[in-house]
């Protein structure tokens, strides 16, 4: 079973990805709230995939993409915010991420479409 | 400033009557030349050999003097006016004319010394050497007064060397006073331009802070605009779309399993997205309503203020007049409210609020008076500052009165005419004015 880490600054909305995720048939092993604390939770829990708010308090999930990549063993990153993807333009494109998801767009459906995508 | 104005208007009155008093006094003694000469004639020397040219010199003689004085008399600030810098020119050229249209008759008047007097009051009066013109008057006059000790014993020329000599000594008298008024008048015209340059230059200086005023104050506004746009994003984003995002995922997750629920959990689920749904148009509607006030276009300012001060968590009576004012005063005044109101709340620790709105004379004043710690300092983008700036905008004042221990008082006038508000906005700027005490 995939491990996932959930990082959005939303409890609300990390409850209802938390029941998302499990219904997709995944584990969800921790949650972060912002950049910083994901890092550390990525370090500790080595999960398989990381759900990642792009627009975090304290740095963007761009930058924590990029820190996450260089690690050996990087999981795999699932970008996901409110806004639309056409709002980030070339950022979303060049990030090292297996996707993106609009949150309001967040099922099993759609994370089975994402990470059954080729790298 | 009223006083500088009122000692200029005096001293001008002063210089005018005597202006007046020299130009009568030249009148009149045109007009005694005009009798007591063909007089000292007819008595030095008992018969009248030049009768007609007595005659034209002293009708034409009595005809200016009488000019002179009565234009003095009815229209004394025009002769003044008209004379000014050049009196000494014309009263000179005038004798010299009559002279010579005595002359032309077969006078005897234009004597070369005659002509001598002329020509160096002319001169003396470009020079303003008024003692040059004095002395030459003084001069001839004593020339006379040798003749009169040198026939000794009463001759037929002495009426007519006394004439001469009381003559000139008047008109070395007039010719100088003359030249001194002209002179005073140059000089205080000189003083008068320094003082207008001064005054230009510290107009311009104003233009230019009140200038530099409206560019920081135009900045602050942009710079208010745009933080409020973020705000409202912000808003946006982190309320109502946030929200939606939730219900969205509790739909999704009961479409996942919706199989497996029993349809009371299923119809539980559905009102509970249904409650959130309404809240979120709630937020929704409070988040339009922060942008502007429907009840404001719809009811007025009155019933738009009532809804502000129900809203607000402490106590706030509104004493407002029902009426109706311009879109763009009733705009600026709502919102000079609700964010007095924001502050009062946030920074005064008021137990209660007081609003007061009234219209008079084409103003009309807003005012928040609080009963918190008081002590209020307007700093740059902080709240007094944005209002500072709200009012700006309309051509109004903004007064802040904040003593520490009784509360603040804010108080605006607005102008209700978008004529004197426009024209207020050129001519007067905005006087801002927060007294801290």
């Amino acid at each position: 079973m995939c491990s996932v880490v959930i990082v959005d600054d939303h409890t609300m909305f990390r409850a209802r990805a938390r029941a998302i995720v499990e219904a997709a048939g995944l584990q969800v092993v921790g949650e972060a709230s912002d950049g910083a604390s994901a890092l550390a939770q990525v370090a500790k829990l080595h999960p398989d995939i990381v759900l990642l708010d792009i627009q975090l308090p304290d740095q963007d999930g761009f930058t924590v993409t990029e820190q996450l990549a260089a690690q050996p063993d990087a999981p795999v990153v699932v970008l996901i915010s409110s806004r639309d993807a056409a709002d980030f333009g070339s950022r979303l494109r060049a990030a090292h991420a297996r996707g993106f998801i609009h949150k309001a767009d967040l099922s099993s459906a759609a994370l089975r479409e994402v990470l059954g995508a080729p790298a | 400033m009223s006083s500088l104005a009122a000692s200029r208007w005096g001293a001008w009155r002063r210089s005018v009557v005597e202006w007046r008093s020299v130009i009568r006094l030249a009148g009149g003694l045109w007009l005694a030349n005009s009798i007591v000469m063909p007089l000292a004639y007819a008595m030095g020397r008992g018969e009248m050999p030049h009768a007609r040219a007595f005659l034209v010199h002293g009708l034409a003689n009595c005809a200016f003097g009488g000019l002179l004085l009565l234009a003095s008399v009815l229209t004394p600030d025009a002769l003044v006016a008209v004379l000014g810098e050049r009196s000494v020119v014309i009263l000179v050229a005038w004798s010299y004319a009559s002279d010579t249209l005595g002359m032309y008759f077969g006078g005897p008047m234009t004597t070369p010394a005659m002509l001598v007097f002329d020509i160096t009051a002319i001169l003396a009066f470009y020079l303003l050497e008024r003692w040059v013109a004095i002395a030459t008057c003084f001069v001839g006059a004593a020339c006379y007064a040798g003749l009169l000790w040198a026939t000794r014993v009463p001759s037929p020329e002495w009426f007519e060397l006394i004439y001469l000599t009381l003559s000139l000594l008047v008109t070395g008298f007039l010719t100088g006073r003359l030249i001194e008024l002209i002179d005073r008048e140059r000089k205080a015209k000189e003083v008068a331009r320094a003082e207008l340059a001064d005054l230009n230059l510290h107009l311009e200086s104003r233009v230019a802070d009140q200038v530099e005023e409206i560019r920081e104050s135009r900045a602050r506004i942009v710079a208010a605009s745009d933080e409020s746009r973020r705000r409202i994003e912000r808003n946006i984003h982190d309320g109502a779309q946030q929200q939606l995002v939730a219900i969205s995922l509790d739909l999704r997750l009961l479409a996942e399993v919706v199989d497996q629920l029993p349809i009371a959990e299923i119809r539980a689920q559905l009102g509970a997205a249904g409650g959130h749904l309404r809240e979120t148009l709630d937020d929704l509607r409070e988040l339009a309503r922060g942008l502007h006030p429907t009840l404001l276009t719809t009811d007025g300012l009155e019933a738009a203020l009532a809804q502000l001060a129900a809203r607000c968590p402490i106590p706030v009576s509104v004493l407002a007049s029902p009426a109706r004012f311009p879109d763009q005063v009733e705009t600026a005044a709502y919102f000079l409210v609700a964010e007095a109101l924001a502050n009062v709340v946030k920074h005064a620790g008021a137990t209660c609020a007081e609003v007061v709105v009234c219209d008079e004379h084409d103003i009309l004043t807003v005012s928040v008076i609080d009963d918190g710690r008081g002590g209020a300092t307007p700093s740059p983008g902080g709240g007094l500052s944005g209002l500072v700036d709200r009012v700006a905008a309309t051509g109004g004042t903004l007064v802040v009165t904040s003593q520490p221990g009784v509360g603040t008082t804010l108080t605006a006038r607005l102008p209700l005419n978008s004529q004197s508000h426009r024209s207020g906005a050129i001519t007067h700027p905005p006087a801002i004015a927060v007294s801290i005490s």
